[in-house]
């Protein structure tokens, strides 16, 4: 029996033993079942999934030694940036209870308790990009699965200002190693796959474009595991 | 609690308040608000239908977050420990490939 079946066979096996109604448990946000059917297609990724596989990503990061100063923030982080860049004319980043989540993070890397963020950018809701900044190296890691594409500039632009806002240093850009798409549909995939290959390269190698229907086919196995240990953890509860 | 601030010789018009209501601006990814007043016990439910309504957008094509989380059926403003003037932020969802 080859790879393929193989994990076709777990999804076939997996799909059987989940209900379809309610919603997905063992993740930050507790978003409905079958949103998780895009794994099984060749459907663009929304911020559902996105979030999904950065809660794993952050999981992943957690267990690993070398994760402990490494912070993995999910979809809102970079709409915080942007909300606190346009209004930074009224200063309300450093003072407003809104901001307290970026701030919080700003002030970890600032003071040393974290090194690096990640996080995954959705440019112009067809594009999705994963960014690291790194406080101790003083550069800002950027990965894009379209071949020959450079840093976005409004995503320069605001980084470059929270980081202004948490560090005297000026930080430099560079591409992140990533998979190039040979497709229009798997910048979800990569992009996420980019940004654990950068934090965690033993343990997420890069995906090769040619692997990334398997590759989606093997997370959603990985999740809905995850939904069913945390499924059949709250019966015991009970 | 009334007998122990009267114990205490705490006269009414000094007992602290909680109030009963919370005022909420909910706000989109171009930084409009609408602003609501919400009992701290009613359902943020309420809330994000009454602002489907009042933008005209189909509730279900939104998604409403607070601290950047996703604010879930239950919830309110009392369960998520909100004050009066935060801000829900409310998006619709994005996509990429």
């Amino acid at each position: 029996m080859n790879k393929r079946n193989t994990i076709v066979d777990d999804v076939r096996a997996i799909l059987a033993t989940v209900p379809w109604a309610g919603l997905v448990r063992g993740f930050d946000n507790g978003e409905p079942l079958h949103q998780l059917a895009t794994y099984a297609t060749r459907r663009w990724f929304s911020d559902v999934h996105e979030n999904q596989l950065l809660d794993l990503l952050r999981l992943a990061v957690g267990r690993h030694p070398e994760g402990r100063r490494t912070e993995v923030e999910n979809i809102a982080f970079w709409k915080f940036l942007v909300n606190g860049y346009q209004k930074r004319a009224e200063g309300t980043y450093q003072e407003a209870r809104h901001f307290l989540r970026p701030r919080g993070v700003g002030e970890a890397l600032e003071r040393g308790i974290w090194d690096q963020v990640g996080f995954i950018v959705n440019l112009h809701n067809t594009h999705w990009v994963s960014i690291c900044v790194d406080f101790p190296k003083s550069k800002i890691f950027y990965g894009d699965s379209m071949p020959g594409s450079s840093a976005d500039p409004y995503i320069v632009e605001v980084l470059n200002w929270w980081i202004s806002c948490h560090s005297e240093h000026a930080f430099t850009w560079e591409m992140m190693d990533i998979t190039y798409q040979n497709d229009v549909v798997s910048c979800g995939l990569l992009s996420w796959n980019g940004l654990a290959h950068h934090l965690l390269p033993n343990e997420f190698p890069l995906i090769p474009a040619s692997e990334v229907q398997d590759a989606r086919l093997r997370l959603l196995v990985e999740i809905m595991n995850r939904h069913l240990d945390h499924v059949s953890n709250q019966k015991h509860c009970v | 609690m009334c007998d122990t601030f009267k114990r205490a010789g705490i006269r009414e018009e000094d007992k602290p308040r909680v109030a009963a209501s919370v005022k909420i601006t909910v706000c989109d990814q171009m930084g409009r608000g609408v602003i609501f007043r919400i009992k701290r016990v009613a359902l943020l439910s309420k809330l994000q239908h009454a602002y489907a309504c009042t933008v005209g957008q189909d509730e279900a094509s939104l998604k409403f977050l607070y601290d950047g989380q996703r604010i879930r059926d239950g919830d309110t403003p009392e369960g998520l420990q909100m004050s009066d003037d935060d801000v829900i932020d409310v998006a619709l969802e994005h996509v990429g490939g």
